[in-house]
């Protein structure tokens, strides 16, 4: 009897916790509902911004040739898409891109977070150089087949899907690069494309321990391996993929002028959503960024699109200032920056890596302001964690040796990875961080 | 996996203590049908007035209790159980943590 009791007890307290959690859980589940219609509506709202830009720059018959002439050129690095095609078409290639990542997202159920807010601006800055609305597609689907075998939500995977289309070129070389038979080549493509999505995922959580999360572009190291496994198989071939630089110039001032009002409104607005205030900017500074850091989730929209804003108008001055050229891949660098803004980057964790950069240029053979440097100081911040976490000096000595790695990794995936800096930017943090902690641990001891 | 994710909330809510100073950590999980409840705890020993642990263990708690977010969970998973506090929050749905008489008690709802 007493033991019949104290089962009947132990279940009627176990289901007391469980409607206890359950409430808590529906309420909770509410106010993210309410946060998350705000964040997908900004982050619309930004879309349109971009897209509707597109018709200030040229006319809808000149867009849609743009558009057929990007979306058919080999996209391997360098490869701007102002150049190839036009200025409004590559704002429209952005805006659409940004749109299908949304769409995607929502669909999926995933919530749109500060983790999902620097993949679609990835996605809005890579569509400048690299990714554009043929491209990407069957990327997306070999992760979207990794989720159904796995029997998962493909919601799970959304970051993976997103960030994975860095292989873009991947797809766009063989279709078009090859001079194989169009047929053949969409067929190849495709299917290199689907086999790329497919191995992501799991490759994607297995090299994150190798930098332990201080490499922020975590897939360009993924896409890095990846790229390279591919390109590998191609010269086994006999096939080599070509140097291309084709980048653009001459859109200082104009290009200037709208990012400086993008930004600057995008803060305004964040300041308007906290509450006409600042509050929260210290909090954020006082994050080291290593991942996982998603300030929306942990600060709120608000802050973080003042953050994202405050980014913006830093990389932009930095262009400037080293008097670089603002074209298709530093557009995709300023955005990635920016995107990031929501997601480990702030301006005290990112500086030390442009001073870094910065100073090798006098030491190295590059110059400041060419646009290999210029990727090198704007997607360096991938080690933002490093700066965060040890001081400003191991910022500086990432960004350092970020600019020398960085222009040595390309040859191996033939220009076929977009994010080449988040593969440089694996390398740096796995050699780099061990030897910190190190460092870290015996001023420690000794200390004691 | 999903034990290896359990493993690694175990590691994380463990560190913590570790970093606390707790000598003595009794750790429990029960799997249930539709959720995991990871439960540890310990005395601090903390009776200093100067010490902290109070505002550390405040703060860890909020950590905890941020919203779950599934993708994070399956793409960032590997991290948690390395001073990853948000990480750790992200993957479980609520956590209840107690503090009194210096002894510490957390324990976490991951449903499945």
């Amino acid at each position: 009897m007493s033991i019949q009791n104290t089962h009947e007890e132990h279940l009627s307290k176990n289901e007391s916790l469980k409607s206890r959690i359950a409430a808590t859980l529906l309420d909770s589940f509410t106010a993210v509902n309410i946060k998350a219609e705000i964040n997908f509506l900004v982050t619309i709202a930004l879309a349109s911004i971009i897209l509707l830009s597109a018709f200030i720059f040229n006319t809808p018959q000149e867009i849609l040739i743009g558009i057929k002439q990007l979306a058919t050129a080999p996209s391997i690095l360098v490869s701007d898409y102002i150049a190839i095609g036009n200025l409004g078409a590559a704002f429209f290639n952005s805006g659409i891109l940004m749109f299908s990542a949304i769409l995607i997202t929502k669909l999926s159920s995933a919530n749109i977070n500060g983790t999902v807010i620097a993949a679609v601006l990835t996605i809005a800055g890579f569509a400048f150089f690299g990714k554009n609305i043929y491209n990407v597609w069957s990327i997306i689907l070999g992760v979207y087949i990794y989720s159904r075998i796995q029997k998962e939500e493909f919601g799970k995977f959304i970051l993976v899907a997103l960030f994975g289309t860095a292989l873009g070129p991947l797809v766009s070389q063989i279709t078009f690069g090859l001079e194989l038979p169009l047929i053949q080549g969409i067929i190849l493509g495709n299917t290199a494309g689907i086999a790329a999505g497919f191995i992501l995922p799991a490759l994607a959580n297995h090299v994150i321990k190798f930098h332990q999360g201080f490499n922020l572009y975590n897939i360009g190291f993924t896409a890095g391996l990846t790229g390279a496994f591919f390109m590998s198989l191609l010269r086994a071939f006999g096939i080599e993929n070509p140097d291309t630089s084709i980048v653009a110039e001459g859109y200082n001032q104009l290009l200037g002028s709208y990012l400086i009002i993008l930004f600057v409104a995008m803060a305004l607005a964040g300041y308007l959503l906290n509450d006409n205030s600042l509050k929260g900017y210290k909090v954020i500074l006082k994050h080291s960024g290593r991942l996982v850091a998603d300030f929306v989730t942990l600060n709120g929209l608000g802050i973080s699109l003042i953050n994202m804003g405050c980014l913006g108008v830093i990389t932009t001055g930095y262009i400037f200032l080293v008097g670089g050229e603002l074209n298709g891949p530093i557009l995709a660098g300023i955005f990635t920056v920016v995107g990031f803004g929501a997601f480990g980057k702030h301006i005290k964790n990112i500086i030390p890596l442009l001073i870094g950069v910065y100073i090798a240029s006098f030491f190295q053979i590059w110059d400041a302001n060419s646009t290999g440097a210029l990727l090198g100081a704007l997607f360096g911040t991938t080690l933002a964690p490093i700066a965060g976490e040890f001081g400003w000096k191991s910022g500086v000595i990432a960004g350092f040796l970020h600019m020398a790695i960085v222009m040595n990794v390309g040859y191996l995936h033939g220009g076929m990875n977009l994010y080449n800096n988040g593969f440089s930017g694996g390398i740096v943090a796995a050699i780099l961080v061990p030897m910190l902690l190190a460092f870290r641990k015996e001023t420690r001891n000794v200390g004691k | 996996m999903e034990n290896k994710k359990i493993a690694k909330l175990v590691s994380e809510l463990m560190n913590f203590c570790l970093k606390l100073g707790i000598k003595h950590i009794k750790s429990e999980v029960e799997k249930e049908a539709e959720m995991i409840k990871i439960s540890i705890e310990g005395s601090t020993g903390c009776d200093s007035v100067d010490c902290n642990c109070a505002e550390k263990i405040e703060r860890f708690g909020k950590s905890l209790n941020i919203t779950r977010e599934a993708q994070v969970d399956q793409y960032y998973w590997e991290l948690a159980g390395e001073d990853n506090e948000y990480l750790a929050g992200m993957m479980i749905d609520k956590a209840e943590v107690s503090y009194k008489d210096n002894y510490l008690k957390i324990v976490a709802y991951r449903k499945k």
